[in-house]
């Protein structure tokens, strides 16, 4: 650019107000074929030639089009061909005096107006080494053209240039605004079709979230009560990223609800949508789904779980999340040859059903690795008796943490379904116990009084004593600058006692972080420092740490036999 | 309650429950048994880790002297502990009869 400046100040003045009016119409906002046409004219009468013709250079085809012409499609010419090709191909200005003695002269594209061609000026249009388009002006009215023409060719070609791309650059930024406002759209559309409050069933306490990556993708979930006994559940993931998603997942609620509320049973609805959403999808789109019905009377879950999976089955006896394959192919392929019929599951009391879209599952971290159904393992495992709006705002954060500050990719949409009675709330005592060894014995009594008023299976009694002495003693030895008592609580559900112990005014120290010993190791590499601790995370079935408002929390659970 | 005492036939014998308030007392005795050889667990009903770490510091002296302990009549739970922690490697158990 700024050689080009400098090469201006050399022109005529004449040639330089005519550049400058160019330059003017540039920055206004005229359209592409327009500026072409003036910068056209402009060569022509600024090189008091009979015509002039500008090209532009498509890369993904590596072809020349000629611009302003009224045929459609317009003449192209390759780079081999005729002078221009040469021009293209050199990046370089090519005067020719006499056109009829250059052998590179080609009158099918060199000459689109007549045959009679005299001199020829053929200038590139060149940014930062790409080729963007050549001008061409022929037949000078006073004999060849002088190097000064060159110069306002030249000169010409660089504002053309910076035209071209500054309207090619304007086009794909006003391209990404529209498409960013249909997504944006379609998202409020998506976002709309999800239920706005959890419905209330008692003895259940549900929560469902989406939480949506930046680009569209195409999950939704519903929660629907039909009758007095039973619950619709859906979680639905269309493939694919973009408009197209996030407009099939909202049809696909659509039609669930509509078949719901005429009363279809789960089959027909899987089937019948299915089919419809064959004719209606694209061929390589398709919807993963888990359609269940919660009978919360007899806390039994039928479902069909289409390339949905895995999903999540806490067993509040056994401590642990069990994992359930998909019972068929994604919907949306082909017409089912045949329905089986639904599986089932029962939901015992604490237990959870969990449905997770994979954009939990394949949030990655820097290095790749995937989050994946130990991620959500391990945080189901620690806070399964919380509220399920609270475990799920967990495994969000979880899931974020992991991820670091890697984005987003995919949307993520969590439903969690817990039975209660898992929970220990009504049934718990507390206690406070002073800070010393000489509490061991009262601590003991009081859990012996707990489980023995609760006929509770007595075997539980020393490594219940075991657990909350270690987690005792810890809090005692470690902060000796804590003055409050520690607190004790002992609950019992129909699943599992569970056990609190609260310590006040304190460094936070979580002891499920604690490291893992090697038990082993020889007689003489043991020590008995981290074995309690150790001891502790095999004999408790669950066990959870929190911190906060420096209050260190430790719960832990006991299943009940 | 937890009681701790040598019988007749040199056998340690330790009862009640073994927590952390008592382990001073049980190391205390330990340490004055010359060559501690069999520790009965019978009467033993509870045992912490801290009691984890006398039994495992009265082990070190013993094989530095040359012979091991070896734990008797020990009671399901505590076995499990034992197991737990790795013990039944580098103790001799012997469980309680049934």
């Amino acid at each position: 650019m700024v050689d080009a400046i400098t090469k201006t100040t050399e022109l005529r003045a004449e040639a330089l107000l005519q550049i400058l009016g160019v330059t003017r119409k540039l920055a206004a906002p005229f359209d592409l074929a327009t500026v072409l046409a003036e910068i056209g004219e402009a060569a022509r009468a600024l090189l008091r030639a009979e015509r002039a013709t500008i090209w532009l250079y498509e890369p993904v085809a590596d072809r020349l089009v000629l611009t302003g012409s009224a045929v459609d499609p317009p003449p192209q010419a390759t780079l081999e061909q005729g002078i221009l090709g040469a021009t293209a191909r050199l990046r370089e200005i090519v005067s020719v005096p006499d056109c009829s003695a250059d052998p590179r002269f080609d009158p099918a594209v060199d000459l689109d107006y007549d045959n009679d061609v005299r001199c020829m000026l053929s200038v590139p249009f060149v940014e930062q080494n790409n080729l963007v388009g050549v001008l061409q002006v022929v037949d000078r009215q006073d004999g060849p053209f002088t190097a000064e023409d060159e110069r306002i060719a030249e000169t010409l070609a660089t504002q053309c240039v910076v035209f071209i791309q500054r309207e090619r650059m304007m086009r794909s930024l006003v391209t990404a605004e529209k498409l960013d406002r249909e997504i944006k759209l379609a998202r409020e559309i998506q976002m709309s079709t999800l239920p706005a409050t959890m419905p209330r069933i008692h003895g259940y306490d549900l929560a469902g979230q989406f939480c949506p990556a930046d680009e569209t993708g195409g999950d939704t979930f519903d929660l629907v009560t039909i009758g007095d006994s039973r619950l619709f559940v859906l979680l639905g993931d269309a493939s694919g990223h973009g408009i197209g998603p996030a407009l099939s997942s909202t049809q696909f609620t659509a039609m669930l609800r509509v078949a719901l509320r005429l009363g279809a049973g789960l089959d027909a609805i899987f089937t019948q949508v299915n089919n419809q959403l064959v004719e209606d999808l694209p061929e390589e789109h398709f919807v993963t789904a888990f359609l269940g019905m919660l009978d919360f009377e007899r806390h039994e879950v039928e479902y069909h779980a289409a390339g949905q999976g895995p999903l999540l089955h806490y067993r509040a006896v056994a401590g642990q999340c069990e994992w359930l394959d998909p019972t068929t192919f994604p919907m949306g392929f082909m017409k089912y040859p045949f329905v089986e019929p639904p599986r089932s599951l029962t939901l015992a009391p604490g237990d959870i059903l969990g449905l997770i879209s994979d954009g939990v599952f394949e949030a990655h971290d820097a290095s790749g690795r995937m989050f994946g159904p130990a991620g959500v393992a391990e945080i189901v495992r620690r806070h399964w008796d919380r509220p399920m709006s609270e475990l799920l705002t967990r495994v969000l954060e979880a899931v974020r943490d992991f991820a670091g500050t890697e984005p987003q990719a995919d949307d993520i949409t969590i439903v969690l379904i817990a039975r209660q009675g898992g929970t220990v709330a009504d049934t718990t005592v507390r206690r406070y116990f002073k800070r010393s060894y000489d509490s061991l014995a009262p601590i003991f009594q009081f859990i012996e009084d707990f489980l023995a008023g609760r006929s509770i299976d007595p075997s539980l009694r020393e490594p219940v004593c075991f657990i909350v002495e270690e987690l005792f003693t810890n809090m005692v030895k470690y902060n000796p600058e804590a003055v409050r008592d520690i607190a004790l609580a002992l609950g019992q559900s129909d699943a599992a006692l569970t056990v609190r112990l609260t310590d006040f005014d304190v460094a936070p120290f979580d002891v499920t972080r604690a490291p893992a010993v090697d038990i082993t190791r020889p007689l003489e590499e043991r020590e008995i420092g981290g074995l309690g601790l150790h001891l502790v995370r095999q004999m408790a079935d669950t066990i959870r740490y929190e911190y906060a408002d420096g209050r260190s929390t430790v719960t832990f659970t006991k299943t009940l036999g | 309650m937890f009681e701790i005492r040598q019988a007749e036939s040199g056998d340690v014998v330790m009862a009640g429950r073994l927590d952390a308030s008592q382990c001073g007392q049980a190391l205390k005795f330990l340490d004055g048994v010359a060559e501690p050889r069999v520790i009965d667990l019978g009467g033993l009903e509870y045992i912490s880790s801290a009691g984890l770490g006398v039994l495992l510091k009265t082990q070190k002296r013993a094989m530095a002297a040359g012979k091991g302990l070896k734990l008797v009549n020990v009671n399901r739970h505590i076995q499990d502990i034992f197991r737990y922690a790795g013990f039944d490697r580098i103790f001799e158990v012997v469980k309680a009869s049934e």
